[in-house]
C-alpha cells in the first residue's frame, strides 16, 4: 500500500485565477471605452466659479452636453454638442438647434448641460441658450428648455 | 528504499500544496484605484445651476390671454455692463447698484417678500431678467445668476442686454 501512495500522489489544490484575469481585462476594456465617451462630451476649459448656494450636484438624467469651445480673447472656436462640432455662425447654430430639437422629440424632458469657459464673452454663450429655447419650441410636445449651467464650486476653508 | 528517501518523496510529491496567487488581484485593484482617483479628480467639483428658460417669446402674452384679470408684473432687470475690464451690476426698481455678485445676493435677499420678511418687495416667483452686455465674461453672468437663485428667487430669464 505505501508503494501505491507513492505512485498516485494527493491532488494539488490551487485557486484557478484565469476567470479573474478574464474579468479584470473586461473591466479594463469597459472603463477605457466609458472614459473615451466621457472625453468626447468634455472639452478642456476653465468653468465659471461660484461661491456657494444655488449650485447642485449633477443628476442622473437624459442630457445633451453643449460645450462652447474657448478661443483667444473671450471668443469661441465653435460649439461641441455631444462631441459633434458646429461652427459659431448663424447657420451652425441653426443646425445645432435642429440636433437639440431631435433630442427633445425623443425625450421632452431632456436637459442640456451648457459648459463654457469663464472668460468667454456672453455674446458667444447666448446663441447656445437661444438654440436650446428654439429647439424646445420647434420640437413641441410639451418640451421645456431645461438648461444646466455647468460651474465649479469654490471650496471655502472652514475655520 | 531508505527512510530519508521516503521522507524526501513525501515532501516533494505526497504533501498537498495550498497556494493562492494574489498578484493579478493586486494588479487589478491598483488599476481600478488609479482609474477612480483620476476620474474623481476631474469631475468632483463640477456642479449644475438649473435654469428653466421661458418656453417661448410669447409665453407672457399667452398667460395674459388665459387670465385677463392677471396683472402683468414688471420684471426686475439686472443689467451687467463692462467698463475698464470690470463688470458692473445695476438694478431696476430703484434698488441700489451692488459692487459685486455677493452684494447682489444680499440686496436681493433683503428685497424678498415672504412670511419672515413682510416688508419685502418681491415674492419668490417674481420675474427677474438678467441682461448682460455682449462683452461681459461668462463667469460674471453665472455669478449674478447664482446670486439671484441663492437669494431665493425662482423665475429668472436671460436676455435684453445692452
Amino acid at each position: 500500500m505505501p508503494r501505491d501512495r507513492r505512485r498516485f500522489p494527493a491532488a494539488e489544490i490551487e485557486a484557478n485565477l484565469t476567470p479573474m484575469i478574464d474579468v479584470s481585462f473586461l473591466l479594463i476594456i469597459f472603463f477605457a471605452l466609458v472614459s473615451q465617451i466621457s472625453d468626447s462630451e468634455r472639452v478642456e476649459l476653465s468653468l465659471p466659479r461660484v461661491s456657494s448656494g444655488a449650485a447642485a450636484e449633477p443628476e442622473e438624467e437624459a442630457r445633451f452636453v453643449l460645450n462652447a469651445i474657448p478661443a483667444q480673447g473671450g471668443a469661441i472656436g465653435g460649439y461641441a454638442l455631444n462631441g459633434v462640432i458646429y461652427d459659431a455662425s448663424p447657420d451652425g447654430v441653426a443646425r445645432m438647434a435642429e440636433a437639440i430639437a431631435e433630442g427633445y422629440r425623443r425625450n421632452p424632458r431632456l436637459a442640456v448641460n451648457l459648459r463654457a469657459d469663464r472668460a468667454t464673452r456672453y455674446e458667444w454663450v447666448e446663441p447656445a441658450m437661444r438654440a436650446t429655447t428654439t429647439a424646445a419650441k420647434v420640437a413641441g410636445g410639451g418640451a421645456l428648455p431645461r438648461l444646466n449651467l455647468v460651474v465649479e464650486e469654490e471650496r471655502t476653508n472652514v475655520p | 528504499m531508505s527512510r530519508e528517501h521516503r521522507a524526501l518523496l513525501r515532501g516533494t510529491h505526497a504533501r498537498a500544496r495550498l497556494g493562492l496567487t494574489i498578484t493579478p488581484m493586486i494588479d487589478v485593484v491598483f488599476q481600478l484605484l488609479i482609474y477612480f482617483l483620476l476620474t474623481a479628480g476631474l469631475i468632483a467639483n463640477e456642479r449644475h445651476l438649473r435654469a428653466e428658460l421661458p418656453p417661448s417669446d410669447d409665453a407672457s402674452a399667452r398667460a395674459a390671454a388665459e387670465d385677463p384679470f392677471a396683472l402683468e408684473r414688471e420684471p426686475l432687470v439686472i443689467r451687467l455692463t463692462r467698463t475698464n475690464d470690470r463688470s458692473t451690476i445695476s438694478l431696476s426698481s430703484g434698488l441700489r447698484s451692488p459692487r459685486d455678485a455677493v452684494e447682489l445676493e444680499v440686496i436681493l435677499r433683503g428685497a424678498l417678500l415672504d412670511t419672515n420678511r413682510p416688508q419685502g418687495l418681491f415674492p419668490v416667483d417674481h420675474p427677474i431678467r438678467l441682461a448682460p452686455a455682449p462683452d461681459v465674461p461668462w463667469n460674471d453672468v453665472v455669478a449674478a445668476f447664482n446670486a439671484v437663485i441663492a437669494a431665493g428667487y425662482r423665475t429668472v430669464a436671460f436676455g435684453g442686454g445692452a
